[in-house]
């Protein structure tokens, strides 16, 4: 146990210095089983490690739904989403706020990065929201929280990477995030509506969008609509795999990209591809090195004696994750998403198996937590996108823009976690 | 365009070309798979395993762009300060020990492939030889490392 946290402490020791977190963990990790179990086995661990991640054919998802999310960035949508959303919602009080929040999850939908979302969404809705005298607070607290909803809904890359740690079916994982995504949805929108009656002055209502060019931007939007429902509906009605699905989605993409004059030149392609495929490898380097150091870890016996030791306290299950959570949330204040992900679950797998917790419950949870952290101090790295945008806004009022989004962002957790159903009925009902 | 070294001649339009080719080929071979099977009753033999062989390679081909650009995921909460404290040499510093790891990880993929190949292990499926799956790796892990040492030479 001494052993572990002293490599825990390590890691983060030499992440804070600046190693990279994949380079970080694969050397502590490697050392570590080197020291126990010498060097010809610790070498072996790696390369075995390595080589079955990396051709790990459920694996294969995550560079085709990354290349799907490049596609339909590059087929320039983001306009007509929010143009889209505007045409319903623009005239009514906090109507812009609502809309940004519809197009962010429309986006991130297919797009699956919560960083890309809020860096379009930026030069998308902000500008209008600025135009219609909306508060910069309101604005950009909107945009940043908005960016998030990628994580949640499908296909999102941490739930990908979750499936891979916790051994979990990531079609079934994808199918779980429905609902508490939509429900995020609500609770912004919400949130939203609580700000504009309390603060009507930060949130006016806009000009009806009519005519032509409100009914042109929800036609626009439609091709992405039935490409989302073809990807998700194909795993949810097991007509696909998910790497299927994914092939079917960024071939989908391209061909948005192509009807919308993008992807004419070899150019356009290849610089696409290389978005994607260097996105992946950034991501598989992290995975390889923290796969080698859970293997460690779990060669430390750190996860058992924490699973004795959590058994003594006689823990629900419920207060297993709350706990977990509770410890996501401060990992969050230092890494992203990914490296909460990779450190905090393999850890505590045998403590949730013991305890019989549902791991696509579980996932959706651990994941809402990682959400959260992207826009709270101090990394809120969606928050530091959004200031890269705007330059003229502080940090501290985006940072306070957020917190009505965080906080129903936390009623959201507190009611997933209260009722697990939200997130494990729907995949029941696929089977 | 960066200005290259002589260790790195070019602007990696090869590496760039055939990782472009590998991913693309993995979302057309799918795609051609799921369309084969529900249209033509035809699927693609062993699509699987060839899908798992274009991961691997778009996977360690990627990585030597990756340590090009130096965009392996970091934490940068405390980068302002250190970099202040410390000026280049921990840059160069952290650039050769991400080169290191790159240099075992391929070294450990050039062992496994080279007893594959002199095992004359092969695919269950298509029967196509396993170094297939880790020599082009280890081939590219090389590369990455050599392009992220020029990184760092450049840097300090």
């Amino acid at each position: 146990m001494i052993s572990a946290l002293i490599a825990f402490a390590l890691v983060i020791a030499l992440c804070f210095f600046g190693i990279r977190i994949g380079f970080a963990t694969l050397f502590v990790g490697l050392g570590g089983f080197m020291l126990e179990r010498g060097i010809g086995p610790g070498m072996s661990l790696l390369g075995g490690q390595v080589m079955e991640t990396a051709s790990s054919y459920s694996l294969s998802v995550v560079p085709l739904f990354v290349l799907m999310g490049v596609f339909i960035y590059r087929a320039d949508i983001s306009g007509d989403l929010y143009r889209a959303a505007h045409a319903r919602l623009g005239h009514r009080k906090g109507g812009l706020a609502h809309s940004t929040v519809l197009a962010c999850a429309g986006f991130s939908a297919v797009c699956g990065s919560s960083l890309a979302t809020a860096a379009t969404m930026t030069r998308v809705a902000l500008p209008p929201m600025r135009r219609y005298r909306y508060s910069d607070r309101l604005a950009t607290g909107t945009i940043a929280a908005g960016g998030t909803l990628g994580i949640m809904i499908p296909p999102s890359v941490p739930l990908m990477i979750y499936g891979l740690i916790a051994e979990q079916d990531i079609g079934r994982l994808f199918i779980a995030g429905i609902v508490p995504g939509l429900l995020l949805v609500v609770s912004f929108m919400i949130a939203v509506a609580i700000w504009a009656s309390l603060r009507p002055e930060d949130a006016p209502p806009g000009e009806r969008l009519e005519g032509e060019g409100g009914r042109a931007a929800v036609r626009a939007v439609l091709p992405i609509l039935a490409l989302f429902l073809l990807v998700l509906g194909g795993i949810y009605g097991s007509v696909f795999t998910p790497t299927e699905a994914a092939g079917i989605g960024a071939t989908g993409a391209a061909l948005i990209a192509l009807t919308r004059g993008h992807l004419w030149k070899l150019s356009e392609w290849i610089d696409a591809l290389v978005e994607a495929s260097v996105t992946t490898a950034g991501l598989f380097m992290v995975v390889f090195g923290t796969m080698v150091f859970a293997q460690y870890i779990n060669l430390s016996g750190m996860p058992f004696d924490l699973m004795f030791w959590l058994n003594d306290m006689e823990l629900s299950p419920l207060g297993l994750v709350t706990g977990i959570c509770v410890i996501a949330l401060l990992l969050g204040m230092i890494f992203e998403s990914l490296g909460i992900l990779l450190l905090l679950v393999p850890v505590f797998m045998p403590a949730l198996l013991a305890a019989q917790v549902d791991l696509i419950w579980f996932g959706i949870v651990v994941v809402l937590v990682t959400e959260l952290g992207l826009i709270t101090p101090p990394i809120g790295m969606n928050v530091f996108v959004v200031r890269s945008v705007v330059e003229d806004v502080r940090m501290a009022d985006i940072f306070a823009g957020v917190l009505p989004f965080a906080l129903a962002m936390l009623a959201v957790l507190a009611l997933v976690l209260a009722l697990p159903e939200l997130a494990t009925w729907l995949p029941g009902l696929a089977g | 365009m960066q200005r290259r070294t002589a260790l790195v001649p070019g602007d990696l339009m090869v590496l760039r070309g055939i990782t472009a080719l590998l991913l693309f080929a993995m979302m057309a071979l799918t795609f051609i798979d799921v369309i084969g099977r529900y249209l033509l009753s035809a699927p693609v033999y062993g699509a699987a395993e060839m899908i798992q062989i274009l991961l691997a390679a778009t996977i360690f081909s990627g990585l030597g762009l990756v340590s090009d650009q130096d965009a392996h995921i970091t934490v940068d909460l405390f980068e302002a300060p250190l970099s202040r404290a410390f000026g280049q040499g921990r840059r160069a510093l952290i650039g050769i020990v991400s080169a290191l790891g790159l240099l075992v990880i391929g070294w450990q993929l050039g062992v496994i492939g080279l007893h594959a190949w002199q095992t004359e292990r092969t695919t269950l499926v298509l029967d196509w030889p396993q170094a297939l799956l880790s020599l082009p790796g280890a081939v590219f892990c090389l590369i990455a490392a050599v392009l992220q040492f020029n990184r760092s030479l450049r840097r300090s």
